[in-house]
């Protein structure tokens, strides 16, 4: 399964991939920004999209509106990785279509348990 | 004595430049009500004596008033120049610093998780290489140093982390800086006067989050119990 990482901190990108490697995802793009990172969907392929909220230019938020918006992206799972806990944040997620969300720090246990709820979810859809 | 801009002035100086401006400023005041006052005299229509001191008077607490003014406005332009150089030399410079140490700590962040990454070959190489009828205690070992390894790399999310609250912070900083660059701007005076330096405009989305270090657990549940439900 391909993976789309976005994050405008390296760090992090850094870290979501090696914490998807330890738990069995070795294919992982990733983007700077909300940009580059619609460019990457754009070319096909990606079938898991993690993506932090806080960006420049693009925020996470507006990139998910995007996907959804976008041909091929009405039903690519979305997981949003951030530091935002407020109530009305993660109720934003939700509307603009973002499938779970987990909250900064995180540890590869917490991400695999998200990305297979979506997984199942989706499965069972 | 007049301030120089750019040069900072003694600490007790700030203290001054309000006790003064206040002094003056109760002195125009007091000039004021003293004109608005009717006096004896003045309620004797016809009489020239009168009339004349009245006139002296006046004249006299309008040169006062003047005097006072001319001092008012010598104390602001003394405040603008306190202002803009606490704004120039201190809180851009503080901006900045803030930036320097996210770039720095950015960068150290991203040695650490390179060196973490050869570390965690080096020990899949000595499994790879150990003796087939190796211990399973030994394996288990080698499997828990891989562990350590995964999990000091996951602590460096802290640096993503305080990265954002050093955004507030700076945020925070510039707000103040345009808010001070308004403020000498307006003690300016009219157009024709040197404008303040524009300062960079508030973002309108920032990229950060003010509550980065909060408490998640409760945030966490909540949205746990959003999504299962979906």
């Amino acid at each position: 399964m391909r993976f789309l990482v976005v994050d405008d901190s390296a760090t992090m990108r850094r870290i979501i991939v090696n914490s998807l490697a330890r738990i069995g995802h070795d294919d992982a793009l990733e983007a700077g920004d909300g940009a580059a990172a619609l460019e990457a969907f754009d070319q096909g392929g990606v079938q898991f999209i993690i993506t932090d909220w806080n960006m420049p230019q693009m925020s996470g938020l507006d990139f998910a509106r995007r996907v959804r918006a976008h041909p091929k992206g009405a039903t690519v799972p979305i997981l949003m990785v951030t530091t935002r806990s407020a109530r009305e944040d993660i109720l934003a997620a939700v509307d603009a279509g973002v499938n779970n969300y987990v909250l900064k720090p995180f540890t590869p246990p917490v991400l695999k348990e998200k990305i297979d709820a979506i997984l199942t979810s989706a499965a069972a859809a | 004595m007049p301030h120089e801009p750019g040069r900072p002035l003694p600490p007790q100086t700030h203290a001054d430049v309000l006790h003064a401006t206040d002094t003056a400023l109760r002195l125009v005041n007091q000039a004021v009500a003293d004109l608005g006052t009717p006096s004896s005299a003045a309620g004797s229509a016809g009489s020239l004596v009168a009339s004349l001191t009245n006139s002296r008077q006046l004249a006299a607490m309008v040169l006062h008033a003047n005097t006072q003014v001319a001092a008012l406005l010598e104390r602001i332009r003394v405040s603008r120049g306190l202002l803009a150089s606490a704004r120039e030399a201190q809180l851009a410079q503080m901006s900045s610093k803030f930036s320097a140490v996210t770039t720095a700590t950015e960068s150290a962040a991203t040695s650490m998780i390179e060196g973490l990454e050869r570390a965690i070959r080096v020990v899949e190489e000595l499994e790879q290489g150990s003796a087939p009828d190796a211990p399973p205690e030994r394996k288990a070992r080698f499997a828990a140093l891989r562990e350590e390894l995964f999990d000091v790399m996951n602590f460096i999310q802290f640096q993503d982390i305080t990265s954002q609250q050093l955004s507030h912070a700076s945020a925070v900083i510039d707000e103040a800086e345009r808010r001070l660059a308004d403020l000498a701007s307006v003690m300016s005076g009219p157009a024709g006067v040197e404008r303040a330096t524009p300062a960079t405009p508030p973002t309108p989305h920032p990229h950060y989050d003010a509550d980065a270090l909060a408490d998640k657990a409760e945030s966490q549940a909540f949205a746990d119990a959003l999504f299962d439900h979906r």
